[in-house]
């Protein structure tokens, strides 16, 4: 099947692509699917463009792809009829709104309008997800507070969480179901 | 420099507007550049088009010192520095409206989205430092709809050292998008007209399933199995090399294409001629009739006559092909002279 993941970057940042987007893409490649990788630039500073980025993701268009694994935030905002996505709260900042990881210090950051604006598409995004993963009990303890449905925990393979024993493969799989 | 490539892509549909950034990629790595590259989706729906082209002018490519864009609508992207190397327009709203290529109603909705979407183009384009096509085509479409001047910077393909000459068999080689512009199905009904023994060998990979069953069909309606290949599937980069090495033409006759084609060139680095019709756009900036291959009318009788040419007069084919590798110097498609221009 063709498996697009989607991912957000901050160009020429570098950063840690590498530890989950190759390997999985790899993966995806060796389970026999057409594989691809979009990484979409954001940018998070300053707080005055939060709101803009967020739009940006949700009006992209995706066509031709069967399977959408969307990495973090904001990349979960994009909109596809199948998507999985997986968010890290280990290995990876989940750079999630204010607004939504801690309520009370929203208008901190950006105008209250625009987080709420901000948790509830985010809400919307996730809500949409064929399967909501993260990486750790902390991950899920957070987003279940927000009663997004199911939220499975799946570490990073070989991840700072001390999943070695889970591999790429099964992880995969789990991504695709 | 920091150079940022903007484009936009169909997921998993791959073809020249991809392999022009991928081939400028590594060249200016070469050359000491960092490079960061800015895929976007697009979708080139008339109600969906307009939020997306919103979504590019809110791409934050700052970091970059320049940046580089590519397929529509990546040329909505701001930059302070931005160079435009536009390879077309998102057509059905240009040359294309008045043909069977649109699929929606020319109504007061959709002739004001293509107003909108004019106006768009035209002051994004306008904020460009320098515009750069991939044809006189398309140069030409730039000052027609949107006033823009631009020059024309040919594209070369990569590496073209793995393209050679080894013999002339009795194959005419069709190696592209297997989709209905490039109209491979022509060629199919010219062979039921051949008077020689030429074959024809048509490959290449499509997004869609009913094309290729057309051709499959038309093959077998013809009763031309055992003259025709058809491989609907992606052909290797060292095979397709090598199937032009051997072959005795290559065809390329898309309608109205925007530039020359990647297939015209790969051809011509195989010294050898290239088959195309008087209606394919920016491939007639290359091949002149009888100098660089042979144009005829789009229709299988005229296509016909051309391969039984080809077939039989050798010397002249031979002759063809010589000349078409030499156009290639004459056009200056030189990667040095690309990068030179983009980054001047």
């Amino acid at each position: 099947m063709n498996v697009l993941i989607v991912d957000s970057m901050t160009p020429f940042a570098g950063g840690d692509h590498d530890l989950v987007v190759e390997p999985l893409a790899g993966e995806l490649v060796a389970l026999g699917h057409d594989t691809e990788v979009l990484r979409i630039p954001i940018s998070s500073e300053p707080a005055e463009r939060a709101l803009s980025q967020v739009l940006l993701m949700r009006w992209l268009e995706i066509e031709y792809v069967y399977h959408v694994i969307a990495l973090g935030y904001p990349a979960c905002l994009v909109r596809h009829e199948r998507k999985t996505v997986w968010i890290h709260f280990e290995n990876r900042s989940p750079q999630l709104p204010p607004g939504f990881l801690h309520p009370d210090s929203a208008g901190a950051h950006v105008n209250m309008p625009s987080a709420q604006t901000m948790t509830e598409t985010l809400k919307q995004a996730l809500t949409e997800a064929r399967n909501l993963f993260v990486d750790s009990p902390t991950g899920q303890e957070c987003l279940l507070r927000h009663s997004l449905g199911a939220v499975e925990v799946l570490p990073i393979p070989n991840g700072e969480t001390g999943d070695a024993t889970r591999s790429w493969a099964t992880s995969a799989e789990e991504l695709l179901r | 420099m920091k150079i940022a490539l903007c484009s936009t892509v169909v997921p998993f549909v791959h073809g020249g507007a991809r392999q022009i950034v991928d081939w400028l990629e590594p060249l200016l790595l070469e050359h000491g550049h960092q490079v960061e590259r800015v895929d976007l989706p697009e979708v080139d729906s008339p109600e969906l088009l307009y939020r997306q082209m919103s979504a590019f002018r809110w791409i934050d490519v700052e970091a970059a010192d320049r940046i580089i864009c590519f397929r529509p609508q990546s040329h909505l992207i701001q930059h302070p520095h931005k160079v435009l190397w536009f390879i077309h327009h998102v057509r059905v709203f240009y040359d294309l409206w008045d043909t069977p290529y649109r699929w929606f109603p020319d109504d007061d909705r959709h002739r004001a989205i293509r107003a909108a979407v004019h106006a768009a183009d035209t002051h994004a384009l306008g904020e460009a430092k320098a515009v750069f096509t991939n044809s006189q085509v398309v140069s030409d479409r730039l000052e027609r709809y949107n006033g823009v001047d631009s020059e024309v910077l040919y594209p070369p393909i990569f590496d073209p050292d793995r393209f050679s000459f080894e013999h002339f068999n009795d194959e005419i080689v069709y190696v592209a998008r297997v989709e209905e512009p490039k109209r491979q199905v022509l060629l199919v009904e010219a062979m039921a007209h051949v008077k020689t023994a030429v074959r024809l060998r048509i490959s290449g990979t499509t997004p869609g399933r009913d094309y290729p069953a057309q051709i499959d069909r038309r093959i077998d309606e013809l009763g031309l199995r055992s003259r025709v290949i058809f491989e609907n599937r992606w052909v290797h980069e060292d095979e397709k090399a090598r199937q032009l090495a051997q072959c005795l033409a290559a065809a390329y006759l898309p309608l109205d294409e925007d530039s020359y084609g990647y297939s015209t060139l790969e051809a011509a680095h195989s010294f050898k001629p290239i088959l195309t019709t008087s209606d394919s756009g920016g491939v007639l900036e290359f091949v002149a009739h009888g100098d660089t291959g042979l144009v005829v009318e789009p229709t299988p009788l005229a296509l016909a006559g051309a391969m039984d040419r080809l077939f039989q007069d050798r010397l002249a084919t031979e002759r063809m092909g010589r000349a078409a590798h030499a156009r290639i110097n004459e056009l200056g498609i030189d990667w040095s002279r690309v990068i030179e221009r983009l980054l001047a």
